[in-house]
């Protein structure tokens, strides 16, 4: 095995044991992305000397026999839209190109530092997080590493195709509307989208303030465990130790969440469904209404948070997004107000499923990934707009703020994402399951070649 | 005019909330107004019970 194939949890283990150093370490995976990044564009900024720095403190350390933490070595990067110390916190965007350097990093990026990571850089996104493409009009597209004329997925998708192509075994995103689920999904890696509220937004460029989460991208479920326990604060002990023994109730989201699916997207459920057992199937009610919802108010937050730029100069947003954020921020009061309510009565109807289930299954797409620049989609029969509509099954969820793990089904050909979706709070059972699933097989997220 | 309804809407709130679209954006806002319109009409067609509130929380 190469250095960068490695889990970070493998890699900590090796540095710490001194079977090799972090610098070592480092350089594999620098070498990786020069060799790899100019095709892929993952990376918009890199912090190299940051990060030998910061690999050089962990080998003295280790060298002088002080303690290190548990990613003792292990190299990550962020979303472009985490504040990291010195660099514009450009969220995708041109126009924030010209902002203040950010002061300081970051909270996330001061608890993996702290746990002894190695900050590689930014990575490319859509513009303010406002896509599921990763087509960045200003810094190009992110390609999908398993075949480089595809989608990486968005708005996360540097941060997704980074893992999956080896320039780092854990990175960080942000989901909204699906943004950590669907890259994840179609690079073949595992992403986690905490419960809302969980982890802290502090030292992010936001989206939406109604729906914005952060969280970690893995090629192994202890990996985003590992991850996750370092960056939330509510659980006391690790996640994986505080979940439920015994079998699992679950079951597979029928009516929105198998509409327009693909027949290869719906095996992958079903193969993660018999795995827990007898397929049982529930229906979460209205939850084309939630997507609606979902839709109006992410247009509408989106828009209010960037309207003095959208006044003042127009010219220099995305195409792709420009016109959305305008539409959403004049939108009628009544759509909004209307919306909201509906997300307290959604929320309702998932919890009394949770009454029944522990777990509810999902495709994180309608299918595998898309080509760059491919304009429509294939649903129901339908040919739909490809860009607000490959969203449809994360939506509805991140709309209530449930926890999801999103695992990759393994597959001969293209990636294939399921959604792990858990009562609120309860991301320590999603993420066993996630485990239980990788041990026995059924997952497989290694680097692409 | 009926059928010109959405874009006198745009024009209107462009003008009231003072956010003005510029001529060449016109036609890709009208198109993802139209979407939202349609989504949004998903929402307000929905009868929900009068005792739910709307759920964005007040952070002191």
């Amino acid at each position: 095995m190469k250095l960068y194939e490695y889990s970070a949890s493998a890699l900590a283990a090796m540095i710490r044991a001194g079977e090799v150093s972090a610098e070592a370490v480092l350089q594999a995976h620098i070498a990786r992305i020069e060799a790899l990044d100019p095709e892929l564009n993952c990376f918009t900024d890199k912090t190299y000397s940051r990060a030998a720095a910061e690999a050089a403190a962990v080998d003295a350390m280790l060298a002088r026999g002080a303690p290190v933490g548990p990613l003792a070595g292990v190299p990550f990067a962020v979303k472009n839209l985490f504040d990291i110390t010195g660099l514009p916190t450009r969220a995708g965007s041109k126009i924030r190109r010209s902002a203040a350097p950010a002061l300081a990093d970051a909270p996330h990026i001061v608890r993996l530092c702290r746990a002894g990571a190695v900050l590689l850089g930014g990575l490319n996104m859509d513009e303010f997080a406002y896509g599921f493409v990763t087509e960045n009009a200003h810094d190009g597209p992110t390609r999908n590493p398993h075949d480089v004329a595809r989608i990486a997925g968005g708005s996360s998708g540097g941060s997704a195709a980074a893992v999956a192509a080896g320039f780092a075994p854990i990175t960080l995103g942000s989901d909204t509307n699906g943004s950590i689920r669907l890259p994840a999904g179609l690079t073949g890696i595992f992403g986690l989208k905490p419960t809302y509220g969980r982890i802290t937004r502090a030292g992010t460029f936001p989206f939406v303030d109604s729906f914005d989460h952060l969280g970690p991208f893995a090629r192994t479920a202890a990996d985003l465990a590992l991850v996750y326990d370092l960056l939330q604060d509510e659980d006391r002990i690790g996640v994986l130790h505080d979940a439920p023994a015994g079998p699992l109730r679950v079951a597979m989201l029928d009516d929105w969440f198998r509409f327009g699916a693909s027949t290869e997207m719906l095996e992958a459920v079903e193969t993660v469904a018999q795995f827990f057992g007898p397929m049982e199937t529930a229906v979460l009610p209205e939850a084309r209404r939630a997507r609606a919802a979902a839709f109006c108010i992410t247009a509408f937050e989106g828009g209010q948070l960037h309207k003095q730029d959208l006044i003042a100069r127009p010219e220099d947003f995305d195409p792709a997004t420009r016109p959305r954020l305008i539409a959403g921020a004049l939108q009628p009061a009544e759509t909004i107000y209307q919306a909201q309510r509906f997300r307290a009565w959604f929320h309702q109807q998932a919890l009394n499923l949770f009454e029944r289930f522990d777990l509810l299954l999902a495709p994180a797409t309608p299918c595998t990934a898309p080509l760059i620049g491919q304009a429509t989609l294939r649903l129901g029969g339908e040919d739909l707009p490809l860009r607000p509509n490959i969203g449809l099954y994360t939506q509805p969820i991140s709309f209530i703020g449930l926890p999801v793990v999103c695992v990759p089904v393994a597959s001969l050909g293209l990636p294939r994402g399921v959604q792990l979706i858990a009562a609120p709070g309860r991301e320590a059972l999603a993420l066993a399951a996630a485990a239980r699933l990788e041990a026995a097989g059924i997952l497989s997220a290694k680097v692409v070649p | 005019m009926e059928e010109d309804l959405p874009g006198r809407y745009l024009d209107a709130a462009a003008v009231l909330l003072g956010l003005p679209i510029q001529p060449a954006h016109r036609e890709a806002v009208e198109a993802a107004f139209a979407v939202l319109l349609a989504q949004g009409r998903l929402v307000t067609e929905f009868a929900l019970p009068e005792d739910i509130d709307a759920a964005p929380r007040f952070r002191p």
